[in-house]
């Protein structure tokens, strides 16, 4: 019931760490087939303000439990060899016990029925992360880029806080027992005890937050730079904790909302905008991880989506595939970068002899990643469409197919340049060590295998989550109702094409296209589009700081003088009002 | 007599400590002499709460004002609570002065500290406004002293000048709003004052009084524009003194005038000081950007920080229909973890101070990686700072939002701002973390550092430790806030 | 408002601005001085307007003793400042800003 306890008082013996992790992961998985309606436990924890600390096991938070404690804990497995050649200077310690208090903090806001808890946690993530980027502390990008993470997230963390904090006032004036209880708060919503105008406000809040935490346009400029910190880190960030949280509250919320018209079809477009954008810089870019990071925002942007078309189901099973092959991706990614040593895709290639394992794992996860036959990316982004159509955003569902086929083409793309062709540079590479290769290959068996549980998982939704309106879906069923749509032929066409692109660059030993390198260059700097809109406030900011700072003359006439001003306008506006 | 008892205990063990400092020149023994003392009015003030929580009322002269006027302190909830954060940190600068003070004035830093804590309490338990306004000079006049107690160094006495003369003419401008409302009603009396003067409320010579407030005590209290002698002092005064000022001296004017305010029925100054709220967050926010200084970026994160709180009392007397106690509550939590936050900040940087003797950031760049217990501690109290959870500052910023949600509309933008610039704040407490514990040691720095002293690295982990426990369990702080708010609360709603 | 009163504030005034102008040091203290004397004029006068005399006369004694440590202090700092760079002109004072 309470894995979290043993993820927050860690120490850094790091097989012990693995171990209780693994421990967690375990209890996760099992609550995940156990839990039925919804268990619940309640703590007073402020009795001031009448807080409580309850644990409530929804559906939606299950899902982002069990992916978060399951990628945690082979993440943590594979950081013993990764993070070897680092830890004399750094210290593994910290590394461990932020990584255990990361993960913990997820599943216990996941777990959390008090929105001042889930609050709290959701920051402590931020925290983490922050702590995490800038892990690398001797290269002042990773400080860098560990505060633009922390303080851009930050910003949608205003939304959140003014929304937890509205809906408190909201039930305290409607007398309610517990004020910060998510359940009863999409209770009194449902029953119209919550006025209107402020359940507006939380809705944009929380809008807001799902923004920045998960990246999407426009307060995605955070994520490429957080590529700054170790690789296990990103697969946690990217497939496991940070990014999923956003999702999670606007899934987790979304009952509350259906009332106002414009909230729905707010969240389609962010994220119908932030899959196509992405997929495009996606393709244009050169490095490895920051390319499998504009992927992830891509992904977050259609999960997004299918949460706008209320299919929460769908979004829930999106962030569960996305989970896995996202940190397959990246562990993957993490064993070409330690072999290599570099992170330049066009300094790979022909890896697909000297690392065979990696290779297969990677070929799965990118296969995954394109929408390929029938892995569970293919299946899922069939049931958004399906979704969005019943619901009538034409646009945005024109610019999610754009996207889907973008990302079938970048995955071919990454993979293609990474394994295949000829050997670009002269280092010696090999297949990774087995406490790296172990969760690699747990990582694609899961892949593969995942979707067959589709039924079963929403079966479970639907029982668990009370106030979501989930259908029950037959895998039988659900398969042939794929296959029927209109979306097979895209798919096939779509495979059809990269299957002979792929063999032609194969056959002509040329699989380095080099026109999107001048693209890339010239269309959209993505580096300077997002330094530009991160750069533009802190200008403006630090212009107005100069600007103060030159009122503080250090004369002390001028300090008398500001003191008699300000009597004089104090006095002014005093009698102005009186 | 017993609410008297704190004053005179703090008062004449500043006496006692001065001689013995004088005589013995030994900092253990004059340090231990003032932490008795803060131990023992601390005793006082507990005993004092407890007999008021049984609805006993402690005043003294314990027989009523048999003249038409009589200074006199009465204790209240409101005293206990600003009597109860002032010797809390009293306590800890007490112990961690026993080392980072120099023997040579001792004595007399003991003796001016505890003058300065006594003062504090003072205007707490006042019962009058002129009572009030003489601990306030005294606590005023202890600072400025030691503030320029190392009057060797140049930057002291500058800091000191400045902060004396623009100090004392605030005080006397607030003297001079007491003596008008003594010409109109012959008392001074703060419980008797609002109904003598509620026939009045609104007119001009009224609302001049509660300019003169504002700006008089609002120098103290570092609101725009009357900050500017608040970076140069706090810099420059010996690190425990800093950690006093910002936590509880600046406070304590606060509470100043919020009694006055009160006494003289508020004459619609809530809403100005909300605006003047937010000129001053963005005003502290924004220059500490800018400064590499590391004691100067805390003194203005400190006027930012009186900003909030301004925000949360502002908006408690501008709505005191909706959002009187839900304002105060957050104000006042934001003081009490203001002062264990930015006390334990000022000392981690005098830590520091104490070991490589500069204040520069880039020179002190990695330190907190060579002092592994002092760099977490840093990091506490920065995050702390920028109110991020599972820290204290955490749930005070909660508490203020809470306020701006009840007022609803403006009162919301208002904490968007707050918000905002808890984010801008960030900017610099990450950066200073970034720097100071995770920067490059400079290559110019001896290997071997000179050992930390026990006793000043103590009173910073109690803090750490304090700041932890209070943002996982906030109920610690509320206990005593709470009462304290709910009086005030009452208060306005009577005003 | 009576002369004694309007003389009170006037002194105020006239410290405030000794404050916002002067360039000496001394002429600064002075200014303080100054409006340190006008305040207990009022109280003065407000003694006398609501037959409170000697409360009022009790507040000026203790508002000049106030006032007397507080240019005690004062003027040690003046000294000190003074010692340190052989000036009193306030322009002296102008290291710390920013």
């Amino acid at each position: 019931m309470i894995p979290l306890i043993g993820w927050l008082n860690e120490r850094a013996m790091k097989w012990y760490t693995v171990a209780a992790s693994f421990v967690t992961a375990g209890l996760a998985v099992s609550l995940f087939f156990s839990a039925g309606g919804g268990e619940f436990t309640r703590v007073w924890w402020i009795p001031g303000i009448d807080a409580s600390v309850g644990i409530h096991l929804t559906g939606v938070g299950l899902y982002v439990a069990v992916v978060a404690a399951c990628v945690g804990a082979l993440a943590i497995l594979y950081s013993i060899r990764y993070m070897e050649p680092r830890e004399e200077s750094y210290g593994p310690t910290r590394y461990y016990f932020l990584t255990l208090l990361f993960v913990g903090a997820m599943i216990a806001e996941s777990m959390a029925d008090s929105f001042l808890f889930l609050y709290l946690f959701w920051e402590l993530i931020g925290v983490c992360s922050f702590l995490l980027i800038a892990y690398d502390y001797r290269r002042s990008r990773a400080r860098d880029a560990g505060l633009k993470a922390f303080v851009v997230t930050r910003f949608g963390d205003i939304g959140l806080l003014v929304a937890v904090v509205t809906l408190w006032t909201a039930m305290n004036r409607i007398g309610a027992e517990d004020p910060f209880s998510i359940g009863g708060t999409i209770q009194a919503a449902l029953a119209g005890q919550i006025p209107h105008h402020m359940l507006g406000i939380a809705g944009v809040g929380f809008i807001a937050a799902a923004v920045g935490k998960s990246a999407l346009f426009p307060l995605h400029i955070w994520l490429p730079d957080a590529m700054e910190a170790p690789t296990p880190t990103n697969a946690l960030i990217h497939a496991a904790t940070l990014v999923n949280a956003g999702v999670y509250i606007v899934a987790r919320t979304l009952p509350m909302f259906t009332v106002l018209p414009w909230w729905l079809p707010t969240l389609v477009w962010i994220g119908a905008i932030s899959a196509l954008l992405t997929a495009i810089l996606a393709l244009l870019e050169r490095d490895i991880k920051h390319l499998l990071a504009f992927s992830t925002i891509s992904q977050l942007g259609f999960m997004m989506a299918a949460v706008g078309a209320a299919s929460v189901f769908a979004s829930q099973f999106q962030m569960l595939n996305h989970g896995i092959f996202k940190a397959l991706l990246f562990l993957a990614a993490g064993a070409v970068i330690h072999t290599t040593g570099t992170r330049n895709l066009f300094e790979m290639g022909g890896l697909r002899r000297s690392m065979p394992l990696t290779h297969i794992t990677f070929a799965v996860g990118a296969a995954a990643l394109a929408v390929f036959t029938l892995l569970n990316g293919f299946w899922f982004d069939n049931a958004v469409f399906e979704a969005l159509l019943v619901n009538g955003h034409t646009i945005p569902l024109v610019m999610l197919v754009l996207a889907v086929i973008l990302t079938a083409i970048y995955a071919f793309r990454m993979y293609w340049l990474t394994f295949a062709g000829e050997r670009r540079s002269e280092t010696e590479a090999a297949d990774a060590p087995w406490q790296m290769a172990v969760p690699l290959v747990v990582l694609a068996v899961g892949t593969v295998i995942g979707w067959l549980y589709v039924g079963r998982l929403a079966a479970h939704l639907g029982t668990v989550l009370v106030y979501h309106d989930i259908p029950p879906i037959v895998p039988g069923a659900l398969l042939q109702y794929t296959f029927n749509t209109a979306l097979l032929a895209l798919g096939g066409v779509t495979i059809l094409a990269l299957v002979w692109l792929g063999m032609r660059w194969s056959r002509h030993g040329s699989p380095v296209p080099e026109e999107p390198r001048m693209w890339a260059d010239l269309v959209t700097d993505t580096k300077a589009f997002g330094d530009w809109l991160w750069g533009l406030p802190v200008v403006v900011m630090r212009a107005f700081a100069a600007l103060i700072s030159l009122g503080q003359t250090g004369d002390l006439n001028y300090n008398s003088l500001w003191l008699a001003l300000g009597f004089i306008a104090v006095l002014v506006m005093l009698l102005g009002w009186g | 007599m017993e609410v008297l008892l704190p004053i005179v205990v703090l008062g004449g063990a500043g006496l006692l400590c001065y001689v013995i400092g004088r005589l013995s020149l030994s900092r253990s023994l004059t340090g231990c002499v003032a932490l008795v003392a803060i131990l023992g009015s601390g005793h006082v003030v507990y005993q004092l709460s407890e007999s008021l929580d049984e609805g006993i009322v402690v005043g003294w002269p314990a027989t009523g004002p048999e003249l038409p006027l009589q200074s006199y302190l009465r204790a209240d909830h409101l005293g206990i609570f600003l009597a109860a954060v002032a010797l809390l940190l009293a306590g800890f600068v007490a112990v961690y002065s026993m080392r980072y003070m120099h023997r040579r004035n001792i004595g007399k830093f003991y003796a001016l500290l505890l003058t300065m804590t006594a003062g504090i309490i003072g205007i707490g338990f006042a019962g009058d406004l002129f009572t009030m306004f003489v601990l306030f000079e005294v606590m005023s006049i202890a600072s400025f002293i030691l503030v320029a107690f190392e009057r060797e160094e140049w930057e002291p006495v500058e800091a000191g000048v400045k902060y004396l003369v623009i100090s004392t003419v605030g005080g006397l401008m607030a003297l001079l709003g007491i003596a008008i409302v003594y010409s109109y009603t012959g008392s001074l009396d703060l419980a008797a004052l609002p109904s003598l003067l509620a026939g009045d409320a609104g007119s001009a010579q009224l609302l001049t009084v509660a300019a003169l407030f504002i700006v008089g005590f609002g120098v103290k209290t570092a609101l725009v524009p009357m900050h500017t002698w608040l970076p140069d002092a706090h810099a420059a005064a010996p690190s425990g003194i800093s950690a006093m000022l910002s936590g509880i001296v600046i406070e304590a004017g606060l509470i100043t005038m919020l009694k006055a305010l009160l006494a003289i029925g508020l004459a619609n100054t809530g809403l100005l000081l909300v605006l003047i709220a937010l000129l001053t967050m963005f005003v502290g926010n924004l220059v500490a950007l800018r400064q590499s200084d590391l004691k100067r970026m805390f003194a203005y994160s400190s006027i930012a920080q009186m900003g909030y709180i301004f925000m949360g009392v502002g908006l408690a007397l501008g709505y005191s229909n909706i959002a009187a106690f839900s304002g105060m509550r957050g104000g006042l939590y934001h003081i009490l973890n203001h002062a264990i936050m930015k006390g334990g900040a000022f000392l981690c940087a005098g830590a520091f101070l104490y070991l490589l003797g500069t204040r520069d950031m880039r020179k002190l760049a990695g330190i907190g990686r060579s002092l592994p217990i002092l760099g977490v501690c840093f990091v506490i109290f920065a995050l702390a700072l920028a109110g991020t959870p599972p820290f204290n500052g955490f749930f005070s910023k909660v508490l203020l939002v809470r306020a701006g949600a009840d007022v609803g509309g403006w009162g919301l933008f208002m904490a968007v701002m707050l918000i905002l610039n808890s984010v801008i704040s960030l900017f610099y407490y990450v950066g200073a973390i970034n720097t100071v514990v995770f920067g490059p040691i400079p290559d110019n720095r001896p290997k071997r550092l000179k050992p930390m002293p026990f006793l000043i690295a103590l009173p910073i982990v109690v803090l750490a430790v304090l700041v932890l426990a209070m943002g996982v369990y906030p109920d610690l702080g509320l206990m005593i806030v709470d009462p304290a708010a709910q009086q005030l609360a009452t208060m306005i709603g009577f005003g | 408002m009576s002369p004694y009163a309007a003389t009170g504030i006037i002194m105020v005034v006239i410290g405030l601005y000794a404050a916002m102008t002067r360039k000496n040091l001394l002429r600064v203290v002075l200014g303080l001085s100054i409006m340190a004397r006008g305040v207990p004029l009022i109280f003065i006068v407000g003694g006398m307007q609501t037959g409170t005399m000697s409360a009022a006369q009790s507040i000026v004694i203790t508002i000049i003793v106030i006032e007397a440590v507080t240019v005690a202090v004062a003027l040690s700092l003046v000294v000190a400042a003074y010692n340190h760079n052989k000036t009193l002109s306030i322009t002296a004072l102008r290291r710390l800003k920013g």
